[in-house]
């Protein structure tokens, strides 16, 4: 029994391109979760999600276009942000809600198949192709190589900006990487957990993991891990189950950052 | 003959939104000097940092950083800077030693690693600043004072010619304010130039050569250190200290 998983093919990509997502959304996730910007990457989902109805509407490769759209947004949210706090509030407002807008508009002017819509909306892992696991491949590559390449950079303008701006590191070019990276993971993603849960791979396995690691460096590698895990765990568990794959991994990671939580403060009182 | 100032500011006048919170301040710094930065809250003194530091847009007059004009001063490893926090811990957790070699990245080339010199300077700097025992641990772990330290031996560890302080001492019990006059007592005798911003003099007292006091945004002394003192309407009143 437990073989017959590998036995289909469509199962096989299925875990590549969740333990591919799983390894680069936390990735670029902990320096978001470093800032304490967690629904930055709800923000540029919405965006991408006008990309995906781009897509559908003109018969492009949705994932392509959720990918410029949602760069697009990150950028304009990262130049948005700069502003005075409450102008930056109302701004990143109207980014999201201008996405979510946008896409219904779009979807409005052509006769969108609402399967079509509901597997990039709720993730449809299960219909990864061979060509959209190599999309997913090379942006999760390069996620994780520049996110570990420039870490000390990304590290020190995370944990303080000012600082790291005195310091001489050219800080606004840095943060729209971030926001880019974010992006990226984002259009890699949503075809595995859909765009409504797809902030979630950025957040919760770096929520769960930072409950039992002590430095930065582990709290990378275990976020990884965490990632990984439960989106093999949980395609696994829905394969057997008969459960929505996406909605399985995502509970299962919120599941992860309870019991990470619960040996936290257990440790604590110990 | 003296040498020509490290710092200087010329008739700089900044608005935060549409109130003026610096009016035409000039203001000198030399090599080696050790100036304290004091004025009640809101007088302008954090501005007066940020804005020599570009942080904050000036609305007029002109900064010089080590002789050459704000825009175009490039070497920013010649400064290290403590900013005003009330903690040293992050949204994701961070070891002593992880947070202190941030302050060296920019040394660091692009998708470069740390050198046996960073660490080195690590080693360094957590001693100076007694912090070598609790390096491993999570700066959320550590108390105030040594939260401070540790922000304090970020600014360090670049090995800076210039160090700013902005309240480097606002959380710390006396014993660590006395540990910390050591740290700015060697400072000096390698020649580091020092400008902090305080609300008083505390344990550097003996330090100080020169205090610069602030009143609502306007330079109303620069000389001998000062005792201030702090009316309901945070006037200070001054009186030339022992």
């Amino acid at each position: 029994m437990s073989l017959e998983i590998l036995e289909w093919d469509f199962m096989i990509r299925a875990l590549v391109a969740g333990a591919l997502v799983g390894m680069a959304a936390p990735a670029v996730g902990i320096f978001i979760v470093q800032r304490r910007l967690s629904l930055m990457g709800d923000g540029i989902g919405h965006v991408a999600f006008a990309g995906v109805a781009a897509g559908l509407l003109f018969d492009v490769s949705p994932i392509l276009l959720a990918l410029v759209f949602a760069m697009a947004g990150a950028i304009t949210i990262e130049l948005l942000r700069g502003r005075s706090k409450t102008e930056s509030d109302i701004a990143l407002a109207l980014v999201f809600y201008g996405g979510i807008a946008g896409g219904v508009l779009l979807l409005g002017l052509g006769n969108v198949s609402t399967i079509n819509l509901n597997s990039y909306l709720f993730g449809s892992v299960l219909t990864v192709s061979t060509a959209d696991l190599w999309i997913v491949a090379s942006v999760a590559t390069f996620v994780v190589l520049t996110s570990f390449g420039l870490r000390k950079h990304l590290f020190a303008v995370a944990y303080d900006e000012e600082v790291a701006r005195v310091s001489g590191l050219p800080v606004g070019a840095l943060n729209i990487l971030v926001a880019l990276l974010a992006a990226f993971a984002i259009a890699a993603t949503a075809k595995v957990v859909g765009i409504l849960l797809v902030a979630s791979m950025l957040v919760l396995p770096v929520a769960a993991a930072q409950q039992l690691t002590r430095s930065f460096r582990a709290t990378t590698y275990a976020s990884i891990g965490f990632g990984v895990g439960t989106s093999i765990v949980g395609l696994v568990v829905a394969f057997y189950a008969d459960l929505f794959p996406a909605a399985t991994i995502v509970l299962l990671s919120i599941l992860a950052f309870a019991v990470s939580s619960l040996i936290s403060r257990t440790r604590l009182v110990g | 003959m003296i040498d020509p100032p490290i710092l200087e500011m010329d008739n700089v006048s900044v608005f935060l939104g549409r109130q003026q919170v610096l009016w035409d301040v000039d203001f000198r710094l030399h090599q080696g000097e050790f100036v304290v930065l004091l004025g009640a809250n809101a007088s302008g003194k954090t501005t007066l940092v940020k804005t020599l530091l570009g942080l904050i847009e000036r609305s007029s007059g002109r900064v010089k950083l080590f002789g050459r004009e704000l825009e175009s001063f490039q070497r920013w490893e010649r400064i290290g800077y403590v900013p005003q926090r009330m903690s040293a811990a992050s949204g994701v957790p961070a070891t002593v030693e992880e947070v202190v070699i941030s302050g060296r990245a920019s040394r660091v080339g692009l998708f470069g690693r740390y050198g046996a010199s960073d660490r080195a300077a690590v080693s360094r700097t957590l001693e100076l600043v007694d912090l070598v025992e609790v390096k491993a641990e999570p700066v959320s772990h550590l108390s105030g004072g040594q939260q401070q330290r540790v922000l304090i031996a970020r600014a360090l560890v670049g090995e800076p010619d210039l160090l700013v302080l902005d309240e480097p001492v606002a959380s710390v019990d006396l014993a660590h304010q006395k540990s910390f006059a050591e740290t700015i007592k060697i400072l000096l005798k390698a020649h580091t130039s020092i400008l902090m911003v305080a609300h008083s003099l505390g344990a550097v007292q003996p330090l100080v050569e020169r205090a610069v006091v602030l009143e609502r945004g306007r330079v109303i002394h620069d000389g001998a250190p000062v005792d201030l003192k702090f009316d309901h309407a945070h006037h200070p009143e001054m009186g030339q200290s022992a």
